[in-house]
C-alpha cells in the first residue's frame, strides 16, 4: 500500500537535447563498441596465440611500414609475439579491470554518500574526514603500496582501483542528497512510513542516476589509465598475460631500435580512453546543460 | 575569517593521522620486512636481533604508537637500503620532484588559462570546439606513453634533447611537457566551465550595459568571480600532479621522490615508504589549506560559509 503510494518519480529528468553533443556521445559509443566486439572476437580476428614466441620474427614493424609482413598486421614485440593478438586479448583485461573498478567504486561511493547525506550526524563526519584523508594520498601511490603488499592479480587490481576512487562518488552524491533530502517527495514518503532503505534506494537513488552515469564514464577512462600505469610500473597483471601497460613497459627497452612496439599499445590506450571520455563528455552535456 | 582558518587548521592534522594509520596498517599486514631484507639464509639470531632493533617484536598497537611518536618528532627510523635516517633520504629526493612539479604546474596553468579563456569567450565557435576536442584527447593520453614517445621523437630521432638527467634547463623540457599535457586539459575544461558560469550573471550584463570595454569586463567582473572554483581545483589536483610525477620520473630516470618511493616499496624499505608518504601527504594538506585560504581572501562569501 505504502509501496504503491511512494513509488519513485525522477524529479531531475534528463533534458532531451539533440545536436552536436549527441554526435560525440554517438561517436564514443561506436568506437568503444568496435573495440569491445573486436576483443571479444579476438580468436576469430587473429590466429596467433598472444603468448606464443617466434624468436625469428622479433621486433617486426606493422605491415604498412617497410619490412612489415602481412602475417603480423601490427608487427611483433621483442619476443616475436604478434602485437595485434596481444592488443586484442589485452583489451579484455584492461576493460574488465576498468569496468569492475568503476562498478565497485560506484557502489561503494554511492551508498556511503547516500547514507551520509540522508542520515548526517557522526556517519557524515566519518565519511567526510575519510575522504579528506584520502585526498592527501595520491591514488597512484595508494595503489602502488597496496599492490606491492597484496600482490598483483586481476581481482586485487580491481579492488585497489576502486578503493582509490570511491571518494568522488561519495562527495558528489552526498552534496546532491543533502539538497534532495529537503524536497517534498522525500518528506511525503517519510510521512507515509517508508523505511530509510526504501527512501534511499527508491526515492533518492533514481534522481541521482544522471550524476552517477556522468562520473562513471569519466572515471572509467581514469581507471584504465591508472591500470595501464600500474602495469607499466610492473605492478599490473603478471607476465606473460598481455596487458597494454606491460606491453609498453616491455617495449621501452627497444625504443632506440624501433618505436612501433611502444607506439601501438599506447595508441590503443588513447583510442579506448578517448572513446570513453567522449561518452562521458556527451553524458555531462546532457545532464548538466550549463557550460 | 579566524573561525574559518581555525576549522581548517583542525581538520588538517586529522587527515594526516588517518593517512598514517592507513599506511602503517597496510605496510604491516605483510608482516615482516626483515626476511625480505636479510634473505632466506639469515640465521634466526640475526633475524631476531633486527626485529628487536626495529621494534617488530611488539604488538601492532604498541608499534603504531611508537611509529606515531616518531612521526611527530620527524624520526621514521633508518632506511634499510641507504642505512641513513629515512626522513633525510626522503628530503634529499624532494627537491628534484618539487622543481619538476612546479615547472609542469606553471606550464599547465598557462596553457589551461589561455585555452580555457579562449574557449569560453568564443563559446560555440570553431575555437571552442577545437579546444574541447584537444582537451578530451589530452585527457586520454597516458603520461608514461607520451613521455616515451617524446623521447623517441626529440631524443632518439632528432637528437635535440636529452633522455634523462637534470643538469640543465633543457633536461626539464620533456618531463615537464609530459606532466603539463596530463594536467592542462583538466585545467582548460575547469577554466572554461567556471568562466561560463559567471559570464551570464546579471552584473556582467550590467557592466556591458555601462559600456565597459570587454577586456575590463573580463578581468574585473568575470575573472575575479570565476577564480574560486579554479583555485580550489588546482589545490585538489596537487595529489594528481605528484602521482603523475611518480610515473613521469620513472620514464625519465628523474632522481626524485616518486622513483625513490617505488624502489622503496619493491625493496620493502618500510621506513622510507612511510616517510615519503607522510611527507607527500603533508605537502598536499598544506597546499589544499593554502588554496582554501587564497579562496577565502579572494571571495568574502566563502569566509562566512
Amino acid at each position: 500500500m505504502a509501496e504503491e503510494a511512494t513509488r519513485a518519480v525522477p524529479v531531475v529528468a534528463p533534458r532531451p537535447r539533440r545536436g552536436r553533443r549527441d554526435t560525440s556521445l554517438l561517436l564514443g559509443l561506436v568506437v568503444l563498441a568496435a573495440i569491445v566486439v573486436l576483443s571479444a572476437a579476438a580468436s576469430f580476428v587473429t590466429k596467433h596465440d598472444p603468448v606464443a614466441q617466434s624468436l625469428g620474427d622479433r621486433l617486426l614493424p606493422p605491415m604498412w611500414a617497410s619490412g612489415g609482413l602481412a602475417r603480423y598486421p601490427l608487427g611483433t614485440d621483442g619476443f616475436g609475439r604478434d602485437a595485434l593478438s596481444r592488443l586484442l586479448f589485452g583489451a579484455r583485461i584492461s576493460i574488465a579491470v576498468g569496468l569492475g573498478a568503476v562498478v565497485l567504486s560506484g557502489v561503494m561511493g554511492t551508498v556511503l554518500g547516500l547514507v551520509a547525506g540522508y542520515k548526517g550526524g557522526w556517519f557524515e563526519g566519518v565519511i567526510m574526514r575519510l575522504s579528506d584523508a584520502q585526498q592527501a594520498l595520491p591514488p597512484v601511490l595508494l595503489a602502488i603500496i597496496i599492490v606491492a603488499v597484496f600482490g598483483a592479480n586481476i581481482a586485487n587490481l580491481t579492488v585497489v582501483l576502486a578503493v582509490s576512487s570511491w571518494v568522488i562518488y561519495a562527495r558528489v552524491i552526498f552534496a546532491r542528497t543533502v539538497v534532495l533530502r529537503q524536497r517534498e517527495f522525500v518528506e511525503a514518503a517519510y510521512a507515509l512510513g517508508a523505511t530509510t532503505a526504501h527512501i534511499l534506494f527508491r526515492h533518492l537513488l533514481p534522481n541521482l542516476w544522471g550524476q552517477i552515469m556522468v562520473i562513471s564514464a569519466l572515471q572509467a577512462g581514469r581507471m584504465m589509465l591508472l591500470e595501464a600505469g600500474l602495469s607499466f610500473l610492473g605492478l599490473g597483471v603478471p607476465a606473460p598475460a598481455p596487458a597494454w601497460g606491460s606491453m609498453l613497459a616491455d617495449a621501452r627497452t627497444f625504443v632506440f631500435i624501433t618505436p612501433w612496439p611502444a607506439a601501438i599499445p599506447g595508441l590503443a590506450i588513447v583510442l579506448t580512453v578517448w572513446s570513453i571520455n567522449l561518452i562521458g563528455e556527451g553524458l555531462r552535456q546532457r545532464y548538466e546543460p550549463r557550460g | 575569517m579566524r573561525q574559518f582558518v581555525a576549522r581548517r587548521l583542525l581538520q588538517a592534522p586529522l587527515s594526516l593521522l588517518l593517512v598514517s594509520v592507513v599506511v602503517f596498517v597496510i605496510l604491516n599486514l605483510t608482516g615482516d620486512p626483515v626476511t625480505v631484507y636479510l634473505g632466506t639464509d639469515a640465521t634466526p639470531e640475526r633475524i631476531a636481533e633486527l626485529r628487536a632493533q626495529l621494534g617488530l617484536d611488539q604488538s601492532l598497537p604498541v608499534q603504531y604508537v611508537r611509529f606515531l611518536r616518531g612521526v611527530v618528532r620527524g624520526e621514521f627510523g633508518r632506511s634499510l637500503t641507504y642505512d641513513r635516517p629515512a626522513l633525510g633520504v626522503v628530503i634529499n629526493h624532494l627537491g628534484p620532484t618539487v622543481r619538476l612539479a612546479a615547472v609542469g604546474l606553471v606550464l599547465a596553468l598557462v596553457l589551461g588559462l589561455t585555452l580555457g579563456t579562449a574557449a569560453a569567450v568564443r563559446r560555440g565557435t570553431w575555437i571552442d570546439h577545437l579546444v574541447g576536442g584537444f582537451s578530451v584527447v589530452g585527457l586520454s593520453i597516458p603520461s608514461f606513453w607520451l613521455g616515451i614517445m617524446l623521447i623517441v621523437v626529440f631524443a632518439v630521432r632528432l637528437h635535440w634533447l636529452p633522455t634523462s638527467g637534470m643538469e640543465s634547463a633543457r633536461h626539464y623540457l620533456l618531463p615537464a611537457a609530459t606532466l603539463a599535457t596530463f594536467l592542462a586539459p583538466q585545467f582548460t575544461l575547469v577554466v572554461r566551465a567556471s568562466l561560463l558560469d559567471v559570464i551570464h550573471e546579471m552584473y556582467v550584463t550590467t557592466a556591458r550595459a555601462k559600456g565597459l570595454i570587454e577586456a575590463r569586463i573580463l578581468s574585473r567582473h568575470v575573472f575575479q568571480n570565476a577564480l574560486p572554483p579554479i583555485i580550489a581545483f588546482v589545490g585538489l589536483q596537487l595529489g594528481t600532479l605528484l602521482g603523475g610525477a611518480v610515473v613521469t620520473e620513472t620514464v625519465f630516470a628523474w632522481p626524485g621522490l616518486g622513483r625513490l618511493t617505488i624502489d622503496a616499496v619493491s625493496q620493502r624499505d618500510v621506513p622510507v615508504v612511510e616517510a615519503a608518504v607522510i611527507v607527500l601527504a603533508l605537502g598536499i594538506v598544506i597546499s589544499n589549506f593554502a588554496a582554501d585560504l587564497a579562496n577565502a581572501l579572494v571571495d568574502p562569501r566563502i569566509r562566512y560559509e
